[in-house]
């Protein structure tokens, strides 16, 4: 009988749930400015100006791993892991907008792969191929390249490795997959923001036989009107919400939480270099950068959080704070995360991960999201 | 029993409770409340109905899969997107050494349809998966020696992919009656770099397969069979339209076919997913695939768990259904009498239902919340003859080389914004709804013409309904 009152409950609660309407279907197209500016300075002022900072810095990345080839030292080593940490750095703050061409061009995998093949790349490393970017490009799998496979090739226990560690071979690899990360970086940029003939951007496409037809960008402030990303802008708002969602929760449930449950050092991005903890700081500070309209501070445009202000300013200063505190108690862990991974600060952090969630999901979307 | 029936009644309480009209809502509504009252237009699929138009919209669970079953909806889901590695690691590695991808979602990603390399790349593509899928066979219907049911054009370092796929489009301009311009690709593939011996390509059966969208899979695996064989007896001779069941032998039983481009599976093909697909030995296949090639050796053992796949079952039956979307729309109601006077309705079947007791995944574990729904797939989930056209000459079961699974639509219309593209049909030849439609031959070949002698704007009304739901 307990469980058949059970069963009730749960019944009622799939009623009350599964009736709510949370979605725009029946919303006449709002068309405004209001979001219509979200939108802008979503592109001009997170989007674009992030990818901008990963593929300037994938460029230096590329001169700085070139210079360690031509002269291999230690201090040249430091600089290209310094260099991968600004380049990655940018794409950690990216990933709360993973729709659009780092889904559809696959690069997501190709840029971020993990855990790494290590098995493979033994055998890759031990083959007598060359070890080209365009041969990188076109017979590796997205487990073979990308930044974790540069990580691993520079980086040991967070530090930068012995020049004289790093074999000719491991040089070569290293050189070809920086050169192939580079263009993407490119191609993730062009692709949102296009490419202007005559530029090294568009040289670089044109290297790799890339173009950019349609730039995606202006295409999702485009949205509710004809050639927009979106049918209606309330749709692309939402998606706005999504990314913001999707990182939380991978932040939360997977990058800290598999690890966690799992207690495997292997399950953790970036150990190598011993960069998760920033890498998940980073992936906050993405969702911050979506909902203030920018990535100064100083200098933001129309924003999600302007309209969570206007509606309930008790709300946007608690989603400001919650961002905040989630930044804070990630960076409360100790660090090495892979040496750490049961500490109650991780605990601590997962149900602060998952506050912002639910924060977002119940009382931000719903402004938007009828 | 009591208990059955009480369930049951739950979940017609449940379902009359949703399935009301928006306008007569039972409490007063607050003009400032922040919900809306779903119709039952929206409601593509009962309780499991989810209202998101992002690119999450075909990967979101259904709100009823909570708690434990929402964490082991996010294991599934984390072992549907991960890439597996080459590694010994249970939870990660055995990939290959043969595979067409890397995980189920390198081809459907964000549980759709990844944009394939045919169109990309004219074939097999870079990198390490092409988000297509090549059956090939003699003509005498037998394997060829040393290869398999699928032709795997990846392989893992060091060893040689079985072939490489390839296809060439030709434009064949067409113009409708009132002058409209359209262009249908005509693919011909071929394969060449054979991992053995050449095969010549006329002795070489082949059909190409692009993923299917991942969307409604809890609904189909609790269909009311009934409902699809009585579906199956009602025939439309005046419109040429009669279909069948793809009867399948799986599991050691004949079984109703459901899923797969021809309806060529009874049930979620996780397990012949995991081996075929990616090489990975589970305990349904624990051969691998590529066993027998004299390029494959070693040990045999098994490289994912039964309980992991069985989390992935669950993922793909916890999945919500989007929403249909702009229904108020003028467009969009007169295109839905424009699907039903070009008879689209009588094979892409607006409402069916599900079994009172729901699903039952692999490992036994019952879904009761798929149980007791009206749903809108827009199939009738048999096959039919689409004519030589579209077909591909490759019998699966009885179903013939012309025959093909009605598409279940619902979601289609987010395609685009999911995997940012529009490529329809079972090789991802057709570009758009327009082209889809032109492609329909045989039982289809009286909704084509209707279609096509429609007027501008009945037709964009009708494409405008398809793409809303």
């Amino acid at each position: 009988m307990k469980k058949l009152i059970q069963l009730a409950f749960v019944a009622l609660a799939i009623i009350a749930t599964s009736c709510e309407k949370k979605d725009d279907t029946t919303l006449e197209q709002t068309n405004t400015d209001i979001y219509g500016g979200i939108l802008d300075s979503y592109v001009n002022k997170t989007v674009i100006p992030t990818y901008k900072g990963m593929k300037d810095n994938s460029k230096d990345l590329l001169t700085k791993v070139k210079a360690l080839q031509t002269n291999k030292t230690d201090a040249n080593v430091v600089e290209a892991c310094k260099a991968w940490q600004a380049t990655r750095k940018y794409w950690e703050q990216s990933e709360a907008f993973l729709f659009g061409p780092a889904d559809e061009r696959n690069l997501d995998p190709y840029l971020d792969s993990w855990p790494l093949d290590l098995t493979q790349l033994e055998q890759v490393l031990a083959s007598n191929e060359t070890l080209s970017a365009s041969n990188i490009s076109d017979t590796k799998g997205a487990q073979l390249r990308g930044f974790h496979t540069i990580e691993y090739l520079m980086f040991r226990k967070g530090k930068a490795r012995a020049a004289a560690e790093i074999t000719a071979r491991e040089m070569e690899y290293l050189s070809g997959v920086t050169e192939v990360l580079r263009n993407e970086c490119v191609l993730l940029y062009s692709s949102w923001a296009g490419a202007e003939k005559g530029t090294n951007d568009a040289e670089i496409l044109e290297g790799i036989d890339k173009s950019i037809s349609v730039p995606y960008g202006p295409s999702f402030v485009k949205s509710g009107k004809v050639g927009g990303a979106y049918p209606i802008q309330v749709s692309a708002v939402d998606q706005i919400l999504q990314g913001i969602l999707d990182i939380a929760d991978e932040v939360g449930n997977q990058k800290l939480g598999s690890p966690h449950k799992s207690g495997n050092p292997l399950d953790v991005e970036s150990w190598y270099s011993w960069n998760s903890l920033l890498d998940f700081q980073d992936n906050v500070r993405s969702i911050k950068h979506s909902y203030i309209g920018g990535i100064d501070a100083k200098n933001t445009g129309a924003s999600l959080s302007d309209i969570v202000k206007k509606k309930n300013p008790e709300l946007d200063k608690k989603v400001l704070e919650n961002i905040e505190l989630a930044i804070s108690k990630i960076g409360a862990i100790p660090s090495p995360f892979r040496n750490n991974l049961t500490a109650n600060e991780v605990t601590v952090a997962m149900e602060q991960l998952n506050a912002l969630n639910d924060i977002f999901t119940k009382e931000v979307r719903p402004i938007f999201v009828k | 029993m009591l208990q059955n029936y009480f369930k049951i009644m739950l979940f017609a309480l449940i379902l009359l409770s949703c399935e009301r009209d928006a306008n007569k809502d039972v409490t007063k509504p607050d003009i400032n409340s922040t919900v809306k009252m779903a119709s039952a237009r929206e409601l593509s699929a009962g309780v499991s109905t989810i209202f998101t138009a992002t690119s999450k919209a075909y990967d979101t669970n259904a709100d009823w899969a909570s708690g434990k079953l929402y964490d082991r909806f996010l294991d599934g889901d984390a072992l549907y997107d991960d890439p597996r590695d080459t590694s010994d690691d249970p939870r990660t590695g055995g990939r290959g050494p043969l595979f067409c991808g890397t995980s189920c979602g390198s081809c459907h990603n964000n549980s759709g349809r990844t944009k394939s390399s045919l169109i990309r790349d004219g074939g097999t593509g870079p990198g390490d998966f092409s988000s297509f899928l090549t059956f090939f066979r003699t003509p005498n219907d037998q394997y060829h020696r040393n290869y398999g049911r699928v032709l795997h054009d990846h392989a893992v370092y060091g060893m040689k992919p079985e072939g490489k796929v390839h296809v060439e489009y030709t434009e064949e301009k067409h113009k409708l009656p009132d002058g409209t311009e359209y262009s249908l690709r005509v693919p011909r593939y071929w394969i060449t770099d054979f991992y053995a011996e050449d095969i010549d390509m006329s002795q070489v059966e082949m059909t190409v397969r692009t993923p299917l969208r991942h969307v409604g899979m809890g609904q189909i695996m609790a269909l009311d069979l009934d409902e699809i064989r009585s579906l199956e007896k009602k025939q439309y001779p005046e419109y040429g339209i009669s279909g069948e069941i793809n009867w399948v032998f799986e599991r050691g039983k004949k079984q109703i076919g459901l899923t797969g481009h021809k309806a060529h599976h009874a049930d979620l093909t996780v397990e012949l997913g995991f081996l075929s697909d990616m090489g990975i030995t589970n305990h349904r296949y624990p051969l691998e695939i590529a066993y027998g090639q004299p390029q494959v050796t070693g040990e045999q053992r098994i490289e994912i768990s039964s309980d992991d796949m069985a989390d992935v079952d669950l993922y793909l039956h916890c999945l919500g259904v989007p929403s249909r979307r702009n229904i108020n729309s003028e467009m969009v109601k007169y295109g839905e009498k424009m699907f039903r006077k070009a008879k689209c309705h009588l094979c892409h079947v607006e409402t069916l239902h599900t079994r009172p007791e729901g699903a039952t995944l692999i490992d036994g574990t019952n879904l009761p919340w798929l149980g007791g729904q009206t749903i809108h797939p827009y199939s009738d989930f048999l096959v039919h003859d689409m004519g030589p056209k579209l077909g591909d000459d490759f019998s699966q079961y009885n179903a013939s080389g012309d025959e093909w699974r009605t598409t279940p639509l619902w979601g289609g219309g987010l395609q685009k914004i999911v995997n940012g593209h529009t490529d329809m049909l079972h090789d991802g030849r057709a570009r758009n709804v327009l082209e889809a439609i032109m492609w329909h031959g045989g039982e289809g070949d009286v909704s084509r013409q209707i279609f096509s002698n429609m007027n501008t704007d009945d037709r964009q009304s009708l494409i405008a309904f398809v793409n809303s739901l």
